[in-house]
């Protein structure tokens, strides 16, 4: 299962040059933690985008989407930025749904995860966090320069994510399970 | 009164003067942290988050937190590396 990272120009053709000076952004959707399964559908959430940083330890996230979803911090941590001096930043407790394809088979994996908040300019840009060590550990990156994208890949099978949506494309049946052994809720 | 932020803010002070105390038998556990004091350990985060969204609601000025040492993360590594050309 992959979710392909990757920019279109305005012919529709995939733009080599955008993966280079932008990078590799993930759609996902954030939510409110999910406790159980059947909350999943059910948590209010926004989509947004997220460039994958490999050079990132911790995942990060504009920190008035974490609180327009009603979030409020779990503690704060010092953190580095172009400062260099430490400052104390909001530490989240929220879920991050991504959509992976597997040929015609469409799947949502859930993950719970913790997310820095960090205030960011209001000045426009192409994606609202970074997606960290924190969170790419749980899954396989596949970068292509040539061929323009990138790929996050992930395998149900891992138990890496909480809960897995599974629709298949033409009968939208709908599947859910939990994958995570160890944690059950 | 101030908000919810500002007093997770002060409680995670308190954790951070009391972790050196916590550390020699609870290192590695998750902690529900508040009004001062431990409310109780747990061994994943989630289990932690779960048993204070149970006992205090969602988001009502708790602290959850590893018992580990804190130290200053960079953003990301570009930061580390500088951006300065002089």
């Amino acid at each position: 299962m992959r979710h392909r990272c990757q920019h279109l120009d305005g012919n529709g053709a995939v733009s080599r040059d955008a993966l280079v000076f932008v990078g590799p952004i993930a759609s996902v959707t954030l939510s409110r933690p999910v406790l159980k399964p059947e909350d999943v559908l059910q948590a209010s959430s926004i989509q947004i985008k997220m460039l994958v940083d490999t050079g990132a330890s911790k995942t990060v996230v504009d920190r008035g989407i974490a609180e327009s979803l009603g979030l409020e911090p779990i503690r704060f941590e010092p953190m580095i930025g172009i400062s260099h001096v430490p400052e104390e930043c909001p530490i989240f407790f929220l879920s991050v749904a991504i959509g992976f394809a597997d040929g015609p088979r469409t799947t949502s994996m859930t993950f719970t995860s913790e997310m820095v908040g960090m205030s960011t300019p209001p000045t426009p840009r192409p994606f609202n966090g970074l997606l960290g060590r924190d969170f790419l550990q749980f899954v396989r990156l596949a970068y292509d320069g040539p061929a323009g994208h990138c790929d996050i890949v992930a395998n149900a099978a891992d138990n890496t994510a909480l809960y897995v949506h599974g629709a298949h494309t033409g009968n939208k049946r709908t599947q859910q399970r939990t994958v995570r052994k160890k944690s059950r809720y | 009164m101030g908000t919810v932020s500002e007093k997770v803010l002060q409680e995670t002070k308190l954790f951070r003067a009391a972790l050196p105390g916590l550390l020699a038998e609870h290192r590695g556990q998750w902690v529900v942290f508040i009004d001062g004091s431990v409310r109780s350990f747990h061994d994943d985060e989630k289990s932690a988050y779960d048993a204070a969204v149970q006992e205090f609601g969602p988001g009502t000025g708790y602290v959850i937190a590893p018992v580990s040492e804190m130290h200053p993360t960079p953003v990301t590594a570009a930061v580390m590396f500088g951006l300065s050309c002089a």
